[in-house]
Formats: C-alpha cells, sequence, structure tokens
C-alpha cells in the first residue's frame, strides 16, 4: 500500500514538475498516468486531476497576485464564461463513457504537444514598441474597466494595456472551461491564447491572469466530480500533494533549464501518452487492438 | 479617467488582491496539513482503504465520529473538501470586497459566477456518475 502511494506521490510530481516547466498544468499528464499506469476508470482520474488543478493553481496564483500582475478584474469576469463552461464539462463528462472520454483526451494531448512547441516571436516586439498601450479597449471592455498596467522586469517598463474583442474572448475562454469539466485539465493553454492573441493582453499578464481563474474554474467542476460521488480522497490526497509540490520545484528552476530540450521531451512524452490514450480508448469502446508504441 | 480616479482604481485593486491572497494561502496550507495528518494516520494505522463507492459519509454525524476517531478517511475528507472550497471561498469573499469598495458591477459578475457555482452543487447532486 505505502509503495503505491509512493508512487503516486511521485508520478504526480512530475507531472507537476514537467507542466511547471512547459507552462501548462499537470493535469495533461495526470490523467494519461493514472488510467495507463495504475488502470483507473478514466472518470476517476479525471476527477483526481480537477482536484490536484486546484491544488497547483492556488499555489501559483498565490504568486503571480504578490506579483501584481494578475488583472483581478479581468480574471473575475472571464470567469463567468469559464465557470459556465466548467459546469456544462464537469455535466456530460459525468454522464458520458470512458473510452469517449479517452479518445477525446488522446486528441486534445496530441494538439497540445504541438502547440506547446511553437515559440512566441511576437511577443518581444509587441512590449518593446509599446504596442499593447497603443491598443484601445472595446466599449464592454471599456465598461467593465478590463484594462491593467503591470511592470516587466525583462524591460523594466510599466506595460499599460486595455482589452479588446471582450464577447470573443469570453467565448473561447469558456471551451477553456469546458475542457477543465469534461477532461480534468486547467485550460490554461486556451484562456491564455484567448487573453494574448485575441484580447490583446500581454502575455505575462494573462499568465497570471489564467493562473487566478483556473481554481474557480476547476472548483466548479471539482464540486459536480464529488457530490457526483467520482472523488477517491485516497487517490486524490498524494496526487494532489505531489503535483503542488513539483509545480513549486518547477518554477524555481523554470528560468535555469534549456526550453529547447524540455521542449522536446515533453513533445515526446506527449505523443507517446496521447498514443496510448487513443489505443486505450479504442480498445474499451470498439474492442479494437492497435500495436503498442514501446 | 480622471488621475484621482485612477489612483483609487489601483488602491483598490491593491486591497482585494491583498484579501485574495490571505484566503489562497489559508486554504493551502489547511489542504496540505490535513491531507498529512490523513496520510501519516493511515500508514500508522494501516485502515484498509474502501472502494471509491463506500467512501463518502452519509451524514456529519457519521463524519463527526470518524474524524474524533482520528481515521484517516475523515482527514483526507475534510483537505479536499477544504481545496474544493478554497476557490469558492475566494470568490464570496471578492462579492464582499468589491462592494466593500463601491464596485457595484464587480459585485454583479462575482455574484453571477457564485451563482454558477451553486448551479453545480445542484447538478452534482442530482446526476450521478457513470464510471466505466
Amino acid at each position: 500500500m505505502f509503495t503505491t502511494f509512493l508512487f503516486l506521490f511521485l508520478v504526480a510530481i512530475f507531472a507537476g514538475f514537467f507542466g511547471a516547466l512547459v507552462g501548462i498544468g499537470g493535469g495533461i499528464i495526470i490523467v494519461p498516468a493514472l488510467t495507463l499506469l495504475f488502470h483507473l476508470p478514466i472518470h476517476t482520474a479525471i476527477a483526481a486531476s480537477i482536484v490536484s488543478v486546484i491544488a497547483t493553481s492556488i499555489a501559483g496564483a498565490l504568486s503571480y497576485v504578490d506579483q501584481q500582475i494578475t488583472n483581478v478584474r479581468l480574471g473575475m469576469f472571464l470567469e463567468i464564461s469559464t465557470t459556465a463552461g466548467a459546469l456544462i464539462g464537469a455535466f456530460i463528462g459525468v454522464l458520458m463513457h470512458g473510452w469517449t472520454l479517452s479518445l477525446i483526451f488522446g486528441a486534445l494531448i496530441f494538439y497540445m504537444a504541438i502547440v506547446s512547441f511553437r515559440t512566441r516571436e511576437t511577443e518581444d516586439r509587441l512590449i518593446e514598441s509599446g504596442g499593447y498601450s497603443a491598443i484601445g479597449g472595446d466599449k464592454l471592455s471599456r465598461t467593465m474597466m478590463l484594462e491593467g498596467s503591470y511592470h516587466d522586469e525583462a524591460v523594466d517598463k510599466e506595460i499599460e494595456y486595455h482589452a479588446t474583442k471582450t464577447i470573443e474572448g469570453s467565448l473561447v475562454s469558456s471551451l477553456a472551461g469546458v475542457g477543465s469539466g469534461l477532461l480534468g485539465i486547467g485550460g490554461g493553454v486556451i484562456k491564455v491564447a484567448a487573453m494574448n492573441s485575441m484580447m490583446h493582453i500581454p502575455m505575462k499578464a494573462a499568465v497570471g491572469t489564467s493562473k487566478f481563474m483556473i481554481g474557480v474554474t476547476a472548483a466548479t467542476s471539482a464540486v459536480v466530480y464529488f457530490l457526483a460521488g467520482g472523488i477517491d480522497v485516497y487517490i486524490v490526497a498524494p496526487v494532489a500533494l505531489g503535483t503542488m509540490l513539483g509545480a513549486t520545484m518547477g518554477s524555481v528552476v523554470m528560468n535555469k533549464l534549456h526550453s529547447r530540450v524540455i521542449k522536446t521531451v515533453f513533445f515526446l512524452i506527449m505523443i507517446y501518452l496521447g498514443y496510448e490514450m487513443i489505443a486505450n480508448g479504442l480498445i474499451n469502446g470498439f474492442n479494437l487492438r492497435i500495436p503498442g508504441l514501446l | 479617467m480622471s488621475n484621482k480616479g485612477q489612483e483609487s482604481l489601483k488602491s483598490e485593486t491593491q486591497f482585494i488582491n491583498r484579501v485574495v491572497a490571505i484566503i489562497l494561502a489559508t486554504g493551502m496550507f489547511s489542504t496540505v496539513g490535513f491531507y498529512l495528518v490523513g496520510l501519516i494516520l493511515l500508514f500508522v494505522k494501516g485502515r484498509p482503504i474502501p472502494s471509491l463507492a463506500n467512501q463518502y459519509f452519509h451524514s456529519f454525524g457519521e463524519f463527526f465520529s470518524y474524524l474524533i476517531a482520528l481515521h484517516p478517511r475523515a482527514f483526507l475528507y475534510l483537505g479536499t473538501v477544504s481545496l474544493i472550497l478554497t476557490p469558492v471561498g475566494r470568490v464570496f469573499i471578492s462579492i464582499i470586497a468589491f462592494w466593500k469598495e463601491k464596485d457595484f458591477k464587480y459585485v454583479g459578475v462575482t455574484l453571477i459566477v457564485f451563482l454558477v457555482i451553486v448551479a453545480s452543487v445542484i447538478i452534482g447532486s442530482v446526476f450521478k456518475i457513470n464510471v466505466g
């Protein structure tokens, strides 16, 4: 029994650590790890993952709120969309067959592997040229005071910004919520993309605000899973503690490692996990066996 | 917006950030505490692990009797509940914080988020999970 707990704990540390290094939550690794290594039903894995997402988000949000990068108002506003999405996602997830979830998850992992491999160069240019403060907010953004500023340490400048395309950004954010409820992930990548590329929020403010929102979004899904009888506290405890610890360690060493190597390793792990999740879904759903990768 | 207006927006933001940080820290430390106590009790006492279907407590009375008996499950349960409730508490406190700052637009925004969470309580209570 002790070894199972220790193993769960270590896998969770790994997921949290790697997640923090490549800038995603651990959920995308936790769910396949729990189903493939520990042979847990995918609903139990998703429920455990969503609770551990809350744990990492609290630890992460704490450091970001302290740094005054988080835009609390913007976060609160977008939470309407993300929690509504989370509620719908969890509702569907609770009722859906496990094999369907495996297939969706496998597809998502492939997508995330590719997305996380891309680099961002336009961001630095926009920061340097003061392009963010030049973009004015739309009407809804002005009404809801969705503006802010933060001190960017890299260029030692105060970066001012105003949100634009607020309705489009809200709609995309609700998809992040659905992902959280349906698959047990934080959905940070989707939220950051909505805020950064669509609403013109600087990357750092978008990441900080996204971390702030993930907790409430995940809690909405977690409430559904908890009350619907899906949360195994014996699994959740070591997994939540592990991801929290791993994510904290990851954020400490993040700047000292070469991101190219990390991204390549991460990419390979994701491709493997995505393939296995799809294989898992095909066996359970259609009794169809595809050859193993390893 | 006048300079004065921007100043007050800034101090308001800092106040809310402060309150939020306190809630998150309290929630995180209590969760870690409950989980550690629960896991240590589990290893010391060596209680068997029930299946998921038999893990839930059916009443507060049952929960308290397990808690007083220092049963590991009660503490693991408590850690999970405090973890889930931390962001919910953050939303609730934010309603009060925005209210005190007389920012009624955001009292409304935060209330809507809170209502969605209330809806999730209802959905979770009505539908049961389809494991498999």
